[in-house]
């Protein structure tokens, strides 16, 4: 019970670390989904200073972090900035019905993950690091040493998931496996009802809520999560950064961009993938705003994950030790039987199983609807990025597949839902023209006119308004 | 619902939707059915660990029996110098390096240095060597503990 309650403070004092950082820029969003983005602000930013340090060399505390919240919340104070949370649940019956049958399968693999059930990937990469930050507070020399005795698996990954483990580690006093298996239980979960709420928000509580229970028992994401890999994290970077660049798009306004940002730095210092999130929605969104006339300074907040990731690419660079992903060293015949093989193994993915099949389906019919450019454009930009590795791997191409494809691909599961059901369903209308009854307005139609994302006029006397939301004609 | 959301029906034509919510539901069916089969599987609700590999961290994978084996050797020993183990000949790269990543985790900060009896270098900086019985010979280093099949040496003080 005890631990119960650390673990619950850890996670608290993380959500109001990001919280507070979020209101200092007036970013903060509204309801699951804003609490989703503070959490995971409090998590880039626990990554970044706990980046900074190690490579600085100093020792990390849990004190330097809860420093941080107090400095962050006394400054939060003078300058009146609340971290409120309003939460709405919904009025429909079965929506609730439906949420509270999401709980079911999250609580069972909360359940085993008490008895440590981590993969390969969640050890070895991951939770091997937390356990040396949590004895020596910092990476020492011995783990970036090529051969060194420390030098484990992927060294040159970003540190986001290894802080944070150690950050749990140290609330419950013990680097325990356990806890790791947990915390992918609990990132499964804030990705759950990260899905409802971005649905929820396009398509309605019931299709959102039925989408949620299906990514809750979605065995590739559910039970690679619980055994602490961190492609759920990259998973979560993704829906909600498509879903705020869709809200930044919409309605122009920069602070959806910054959430956007955080989402992507949070896939970027989690794992390599993450670069590639943020290269690909970045790139959409700079596309589409730039057709829809945006000011490019309202996308400021696209390039956070390369400012916040930055340090630690330098970093690894100068010691050498990033891997290589890619080599060119092919000839077209080989690359050919990979292009084969890849298309193979995801074809007989997605065709020889009942929990793929229907999702085919899904995706398909909303690449036939063709409604969000820009989801569509980050997806396909991501899942190109994806291709390439397999396609150009220095490894063995078989090996790579094997071990990575179904949960990497699984990863795009959520926001390929998220774009075919709620992305493309939100038509958009031509923009009337601008007025001159309000001038200051027309200068935000101006901004929005290629989109359209402007309110129907229901009478001469009313005014106009900017509809932030994409689903809104 | 939120005051901006919109229902599916009002987006989407009525075949499309249909069709649409159709799939949706059989892959929600598909996919609890195939949530429910794989945790009544040995990674599922109740993780199966066979006898004799749980000293591994996580799920057990081949090299398991050495880790616990090994494990079971390292505790109680406080002392901080560095261990080997000399795993056979022809071992597994893939289970050598998974053996050694594993005493990593577990002995840590304790080091363990894993190797094969062709790689095996200076002996000098280990306070233990475990090793199958025969690798280790010479006057310098005598059996201390034998578990399921492998040998701790100590050097002779």
């Amino acid at each position: 019970m005890m631990i119960a309650v650390k673990l619950a403070l850890a996670y608290v004092a993380i959500w109001l670390l990001g919280a507070l950082a979020l209101a200092h820029i007036g970013a903060r969003g509204r309801g699951i989904l804003g609490v989703v983005a503070d959490f995971a602000a409090g998590v880039v930013l626990l990554a970044f200073v706990g980046s900074i340090a190690v490579i600085g060399g100093i020792r990390l505390s849990p004190l330097a972090i809860y420093g941080l919240v107090l400095v962050l919340g006394a400054a939060a104070t003078i300058r009146r900035r609340g971290v409120r949370v309003s939460l709405e649940l919904p009025e429909d019956r079965i929506a609730r019905l439906l949420l509270v049958a999401i709980v079911l399968p999250i609580g069972l693999l909360a359940l085993s993950a008490l008895d440590d059930r981590l993969w390969w990937d969640g050890w070895a990469i991951w939770v091997l690091k937390a356990r040396i930050l949590f004895n020596e507070g910092t990476l020492p020399s011995e783990y970036f040493e090529r051969g060194g005795w420390l030098a484990f698996s992927h060294t040159d990954y970003p540190l986001a998931v290894p802080l944070l483990n150690w950050w749990l580690f140290h609330h419950v006093g013990a680097p325990d496996p356990a806890v790791a298996a947990l915390a992918g239980t609990i990132w499964h979960a804030v990705l759950v009802f990260t899905v409802v709420g971005v649905l929820r928000d396009r398509v309605g509580d019931r299709v959102a809520a039925l989408t949620g229970l299906g990514i809750a028992c979605f065995w590739p994401i559910a039970f690679f999560a619980s055994g602490g890999t961190a492609d759920v994290v990259i998973a979560l970077a993704l829906v909600g950064a498509l879903w705020e660049m869709d809200e930044g798009l919409a309605s122009g306004d920069a602070s959806a961009f910054w959430r956007s940002g955080v989402f992507l730095a949070l896939g970027a210092m989690a794992k390599t993938e993450g670069l590639a999130v943020a290269v690909a929605v970045g790139g959409a969104a700079a596309l589409l705003a730039w057709r829809r006339t945006l000011r490019p300074r309202r996308l400021l907040g696209c390039a956070l994950p390369f400012a916040i990731v930055a340090p630690w690419l330098v970093f690894t660079k100068a010691l050498g030790i990033r891997r290589p992903y890619f080599t060119l060293d092919l000839t077209a015949a080989e690359l050919l039987d990979r292009a084969v093989l890849f298309a193979k193994s995801v074809g007989t993915m997605v065709f020889g199983s009942a929990s793929w099949l229907p999702l085919a389906g899904i995706i398909g019919v909303g690449i036939l609807r063709d409604r969000s450019h820009a989801g569509w454009l980050a997806l396909g930009g991501y899942f190109t990025a994806i291709a390439m590795t397999y396609l150009l791997t220095p490894d063995d191409p078989l090996w790579l597949i094997d071990t990575s494809l179904r949960r990497v691909l699984a990863a795009c599961v959520p926001a390929a839902l998220y774009v075919s059901l709620g992305g493309a369903a939100a038509p958009f209308s031509p923009a009337p023209a601008p007025t001159a009854v309000n001038s200051d307005r027309a200068l935000d139609r101006d901004e929005l006119s290629g989109q359209g994302r402007t309110d129907d006029l229901e009478g001469s006397g009313k005014e106009i308004g900017v509809v932030g939301h994409a689903g809104a004609t | 619902m939120d005051r901006r959301a919109r229902p599916l029906s009002e987006l989407w034509p009525r075949a499309l939707r249909f069709f649409a919510i159709a799939l949706l539901i059989g892959w929600c069916v598909a996919t609890a059915w195939e949530f429910g089969r794989r945790m009544r599987g040995p990674a599922g609700l109740f993780v199966f660990r066979t006898p004799g590999t749980e000293g591994a961290v996580g799920m057990p994978l081949p090299g398991a029996h050495l880790v616990t084996t090994v494990r079971a050797m390292l505790a109680g020993h406080d002392d901080s110098r560095p261990w080997l183990l000399v795993v056979p000949s022809g071992t597994d790269p893939f289970v050598a390096t998974y053996i050694r990543y594993q005493l990593a985790y577990i002995a840590y900060p304790r080091r363990v240095d894993v190797a094969t009896p062709e790689n095996v270098g200076g002996l000098g900086a280990y306070a233990s060597v475990v090793a199958l019985p025969g690798v280790l010979s010479g006057d310098e280093w005598r059996a201390v503990e034998g578990r399921d099949g492998w040998v701790r040496y100590e050097r002779v003080r």
